[in-house]
């Protein structure tokens, strides 16, 4: 099997998420074929050259996404919907922000599979290895033996243990975000259609969760959970 | 009724000051959230959404 791995490094937070990065690689080498293009390398044009010259199975993104694309070190799209058919019938595993939404789908179209987040990707710095647990846990998985579906619902598992471990009231409130979050688009979990039925459905949640909001408030200020 | 939770999440943060973290290209701690929670309505409808989803799910799963 051969990734692609894809981090830039240009900011802040993608000084945080190359870190990850470059653990879960140390720990899938022994199994897998890694190419990197990290930091300066993690650019469009570098990035469509090295798929075009390689048959990868998987390709792996670390950080920064919007809806429809995924962004690269010169903060210029790397992946975006102009150039996702160089990745057809491979794997996209990414933990950029909101590229399910869009990007996610295109690629699903274009028979491929997708492991990325419909919102913001969320964490707190203090418990950071939480965030990365969960982040890094699907392929990991799935190069285990586990199928995607089956690396999805164990990962759905590591959020849930994670806001057990987490000790800061924040970490648990974005590890549950970030949960569901999590995208998986396969043949045995397409992309589910928005169809007005569903966002008469949602309208209805957000109301009962307006009305209920004194509980939280009340959570808020009696939580025994330290932060 | 969001009003109170943003109350609310701003007193976590009065409390918490040094609270550090990251959501999506922003990098956060107490002072900056509450200064972005009065300023950017996307940025409080998420936060708001989030605190009320934790709260049910502990509410539903009858966890203290």
């Amino acid at each position: 099997m051969k990734v692609l791995g894809i981090a830039p490094k240009f900011e802040e937070i993608t000084s945080h998420s190359i870190k990850w990065f470059e653990k879960l690689v140390d720990e899938i080498k022994d199994k897998v074929s890694v190419v990197e293009l990290k930091e300066k390398e993690a650019v469009r044009e570098k990035f469509e050259e090295t798929i075009r010259k390689n048959d990868f199975d998987i390709i792996i993104f670390y950080d920064h996404g919007e809806a429809d694309r995924l962004i690269g070190n010169d903060r210029r799209p790397v992946v975006d919907k102009k150039n996702i058919h160089l990745l057809k019938n491979k794997v996209l595993y990414t933990m950029a922000c909101l590229s399910a939404r869009e990007l996610g789908k295109e690629h699903f179209k274009n028979n491929g599979i997708f492991w990325g987040y419909d919102e913001e990707f969320v964490f707190t710095e203090e418990e950071e290895e939480l965030f990365e647990r969960c982040a890094n846990a699907g392929i990991k998985y799935v190069l285990q033996g586990y199928t995607w579906e089956e690396a999805y619902k164990k990962t759905i598992e590591e959020f849930n243990k994670a806001m057990k471990e987490a000790r800061l009231l924040w970490t648990k409130i974005w590890l549950q975000h970030d949960r569901d979050a999590l995208r998986l688009y396969s043949k045995n979990s397409p992309p589910r259609e928005d169809k007005s039925l569903t966002r008469r459905i949602k309208r209805k949640i957000k109301k009962l969760c307006q009305k209920l909001s004194i509980s939280s408030i009340h959570f808020l200020h009696s939580s025994q959970v330290a932060a | 009724m969001s009003e109170v939770v943003v109350q609310a999440i701003e007193e976590y943060f009065r409390k918490h000051p040094n609270l550090k973290w990251k959501f999506g290209n922003m990098s956060l701690d107490g002072e900056s959230t509450i200064k972005k929670l009065r300023e950017d309505a996307n940025f409080r409808d998420c936060l708001v959404k989030a605190v009320i989803k934790y709260s049910l799910e502990r509410l539903i799963k009858g966890e203290e």
